[in-house]
């Protein structure tokens, strides 16, 4: 025997636990997004931001489901059932009508994203600057996803994968370096990530880019620090028992900054190599 | 051989029911030459059970390492071993082998046939996967592979990674990957061909279709995993053929592809198979049929055909096309519509009946559960930016961990539940079958949920250790306490299974009052599984015979009219 205003009751209880639990939801995620605890690390490239912002479309989607699941189920299971007076009722429609909608929705803004990843940043706005992307080269390497190149001021760093650490060549330039790629703040960088060895993946969360390091391809993809400051990051794939050291770190700089590390490394590297061909010089001498 | 005649009511198709001529429980030779399919699925059951004991131990250990920032409990190369090895054991020797063991054994009984098509195939198989959880165990008495379930062919370089370590772990794959083909092939051949008069495709219960289904997913991925996998043993062992290897004029892309092609795929078969499992037990326990079961069918289908699509979500962040990007986006986003057909049918059938509470009733509901939120992580994942942004991370891990832990779990020990009795023949503790279904469910919860945060915290999901400053400690150490808590609940659960299957009360030959033919058959069923079956004129045979008897018997009271089988005398004692 069901008593109906007790079920009114529940469902009344029900609905308002049901939307008393959206509403937490809602509250708490603007709140603790940015600490990397419910949504991506992000806050600090235009690329990061929008994949927060996909992220938490769907993961309020997905909250917002589990809730009507669980809901659903608890009060399905706790009503003493319909006895074939709903048996009629029945229908996959709307469950296939709605899935399609939401399919196509979160496909519509997948595809914005996605074209907004593979195109470096437009707008010729920025500090202006004579940075220009100087293409890499090399026919030994198969172009795997490629980015269109930026109008506006703009690097291009070659991020090469080797067990167990990254080498950024900055293209045009004779400049090299381990570890960290030092970038200019507000700089759109367009990235060449190959690997000379196995696969790797260059991760750093907090500016939006993960990009596959495979041998004998080439994938583009661009980042663009807006906040001077280091940015850690990991591989994401197992390349070996040193793997734990397959970190990922970005220096981002102010313009000034930028230029003079370059000098600098420039100086230091050409030294470095006279001080080598000199030593070289010397042992060959004693060689002889 | 005596056979025995049953007086039956006089619609019911004469019931001749032969004595079992084997011992119920077969001796270790008789195991291993054994043809009977319910002796197979028993095997691959057991492989399953305990290959579920040493992976929960295995992961378990990785959660003690991570514990501690740097810990030095275990090192690297110990960790990617233990973890490697941990995930290969989720996946291959735990989830595929129980979900197909159970299909092995229940597919058969409910389409009304007395073996399968080929019952020794099925046979090379089971002892193919034992074979092959050897090899990849005996890895660990020589060198080890380290380089994660998802096989990388350019680590796999014997130039990069020497020894028989990936050797062993692509011989232990291959030997399983090829029975489960031979599985996969005898269950959609008995499928086919041996279903009994009148089960048309629509008449076919949900589950013996979800396994052809299963059936046809495994032989368009599994063929491809040992091809993959043969490929990649004669280049370490032969390095001329440049195959996977860049240096010799192969391409990193292939192997990438072709491992792709299956690993996406895998853990989605065997969620598909627990949700059929889950389509059987919820209208049992709801006591009601099956909402929109033609429908159900469908999404069954349309689910697996767009998991082993949705494989090209392995690119995302690599080298394709923007185009491309989009078509595979689009197909990983499909599966959400056969996805949420078949959560909306669950949840119809539980409005449409009233729900018994029982522990397999209780899986079912937190496979639902679990379901929801894989398909919830499984859209995030099917986005390019954010899928490649997501995939790498302990997030990504937890979407997989998801698939061949949380629902094949739930899934499959509330399918393994619900077909216990018919089994074994014995009723389980149902009141500590449902403690373990709370511990197990809290446990993974709380895991999965901690391992998400890590994830969009920027941890990679295979790390072996991390520095202090990263503040990702106290989540470590929640996801390993709630794996500890799952794993207590799944001991219980084993507990439970040993000493019920020993000292358990009679379950009789259907005690759930279930819908199809399996419950016609005795408890345990002998050899032959039935002399004669019913006729079938719907998906739920046993629920018209129970509803013509009820309308038959109308004016006699008494208990007859419960069960078309309670009926005639059971070979076996029966107390409900």
């Amino acid at each position: 025997m069901q008593n109906p205003a007790h079920t009114t009751l529940r469902r009344t209880r029900s609905t308002a636990l049901f939307t008393s639990a959206v509403a937490t939801a809602f509250a708490a995620v603007p709140q603790v997004a940015s600490a990397g605890v419910v949504a991506p690390d992000s806050g600090a490239s235009p690329t990061g931001d929008s994949i927060n912002v996909l992220y938490l479309i769907v993961a309020v989607l997905g909250v917002l489901a589990l809730l009507a699941v669980v809901a659903s189920i608890v009060s399905a299971v706790r009503s003493p059932g319909a006895e074939g007076s709903d048996a009629g009722s029945s229908s996959a429609k709307p469950a296939v009508i709605g899935s399609v909608v939401v399919a196509l929705a979160l496909a519509v803004l997948g595809g914005l994203t996605l074209s907004g990843a593979s195109t470096a940043d437009q707008s010729a706005s920025g500090t202006p600057t004579n940075l220009k992307v100087t293409p890499l080269q090399d026919p030994n390497l198969k172009v795997g996803h490629q980015v269109d190149l930026p109008k506006g001021p703009a690097i291009g760093v070659q991020v090469n994968g080797q067990q167990y650490l990254w080498r950024y060549t900055y293209l045009g330039k004779s400049v090299y370096s381990y570890h960290d790629l030092v970038i200019p703040v507000g700089v759109t960088v367009v990235l060449y990530v190959t690997s000379s060895d196995v696969e790797h993946n260059w991760w750093v969360p907090q500016l939006g880019s993960s990009i596959q390091a495979i041998p004998g391809y080439v994938n583009m993809g661009w980042i663009r620090a807006d906040k001077a400051g280091t940015y850690n990051g990991a591989s994401t794939v197992i390349s070996g028992t040193n793997y734990q050291n397959m970190t990922t770190r970005v220096v981002a700089k102010s313009i000034a900054d930028f230029d003079s590390w370059i000098e600098n490394k420039t100086t230091e590297l050409k030294d470095s190599a006279t001080d080598l061909a000199a030593q070289k010089a010397a042992a060959e001498g004693e060689a002889k | 051989m005596s056979t025995t005649a049953y007086e039956q009511p006089e619609h019911v198709a004469e019931v001749v029911v032969r004595e079992p001529i084997e011992k119920a429980r077969p001796t270790w030779i008789g195991r291993v030459r054994s043809a009977d399919h319910k002796v197979i699925g028993t095997t691959l059951i057991g492989i399953s059970l305990i290959s579920v004991v040493v992976a929960g131990f295995l992961e378990l250990l990785g959660w003690a390492q991570l514990s501690v920032p740097d810990n030095t409990l275990l090192t690297p190369e110990r960790y990617y071993t233990l973890h490697t090895l941990s995930d290969t054991s989720y996946l291959y020797l735990f989830a595929l082998p129980l979900l197909a063991g159970l299909a092995t054994y229940v597919l058969p009984l409910q389409i009304g046939a007395r073996s399968t098509a080929f019952p020794r195939l099925s046979a090379f198989g089971a002892w193919s996967i034992a074979f092959g959880a050897g090899a990849l165990f005996f890895q660990l008495f020589l060198t080890q592979w380290q380089g994660g379930v998802n096989f990388n062919t350019s680590l796999a370089q014997l130039y990069y990674s020497t020894g028989a370590g990936a050797d062993l772990w692509l011989s232990g794959v291959i030997m399983i990957g090829a029975g489960l083909t031979a599985n996969a092939i005898d269950l959609a051949v008995t499928y086919k061909v041996m279903r009994a008069d009148g089960m048309s495709s629509e008449n076919t219960p949900v589950f013996a279709y979800t396994a052809a289904v299963y059936a046809y997913g495994i032989l368009l991925t599994a063929p491809v995993l040992i091809a993959a996998s043969l490929m990649m043993m004669l280049e370490r062992q032969w390095d001329v053929f440049g195959i996977y290897n860049t240096v010799t004029g192969g391409d990193a892309l292939l192997g990438k592809t072709l491992f792709g092609w299956w690993n996406n795929s895998a853990p989605y078969l065997v969620t598909l198979l627990a949700a059929g499992a889950v389509s059987e037990i919820i209208p049992v326990a709801a006591g009601t049929k099956l909402a929109n079961a033609g429908a159900v069918k469908k999404a069954l289908k349309f689910f697996m055909i767009f998991s082993v699509l949705s494989f090209g979500t392995v690119y995302f962040g690599g080298p394709v096309a923007l185009g491309w990007n989009c078509v595979f986006m689009t197909l990983g986003l499909a599966l959400l519509v056969p996805a949420s057909v078949l959560v909306s049918s669950w949840i119809q059938t539980l409005r449409q009946g009233s729900f018994k509470s029982s522990a397999q009733g209780h899986f079912a509901l937190r496979f639902i559960l679990f379901f929801t939120l894989a398909m919830a992580l499984h859209a995030a994942l099917s986005i390019p930016t954010l899928g490649a942004w997501l995939r790498g991370s302990e997030a990504g891990y937890a979407a997989w961990h998801l698939l061949v832990w949380a629902a094949a779990a739930t899934g499959g020990f509330g399918a393994l539940l619900y077909w216990f009795p018919k089994i074994t023949g014995k009723l389980f503790n149902d009141f500590k079958a449902k403690v373990a279904c709370g511990m197990i469910t809290i446990g993974t919860l709380i895991a999965l949920l901690s391992m998400i945060s890590l994830g969009l915290d920027g941890f990679p999901r295979e790390i072996s250790e991390y520095s202090d400053s990263l503040g990702g400690q106290a989540r470590f150490i929640e996801a390993g306490l709630g794996t500890l808590l799952a794993a207590f609940g799944v001991i219980g659960l084993l507990i439970n299974f040993i000493q019920s299957s020993a000292s358990g009360s009679g379950a009789g030959n259907d005690p759930w009052h279930g819908h199809t033919l399996e419950w016609y058959a005795p408890s345990p069923p002998p050899v032959n599984n039935f002399d004669v079956t019913p006729a079938v004129d719907s998906d739920t045979p046993l629920l018209d015979i129970r509803s013509r008897i009820k309308s038959e018997t109308a004016g006699l009271a008494g208990s007859v009219a419960q069960s078309p089988t309670s009926g005639r005398p059971s070979l076996r004692e029966s107390k409900h």
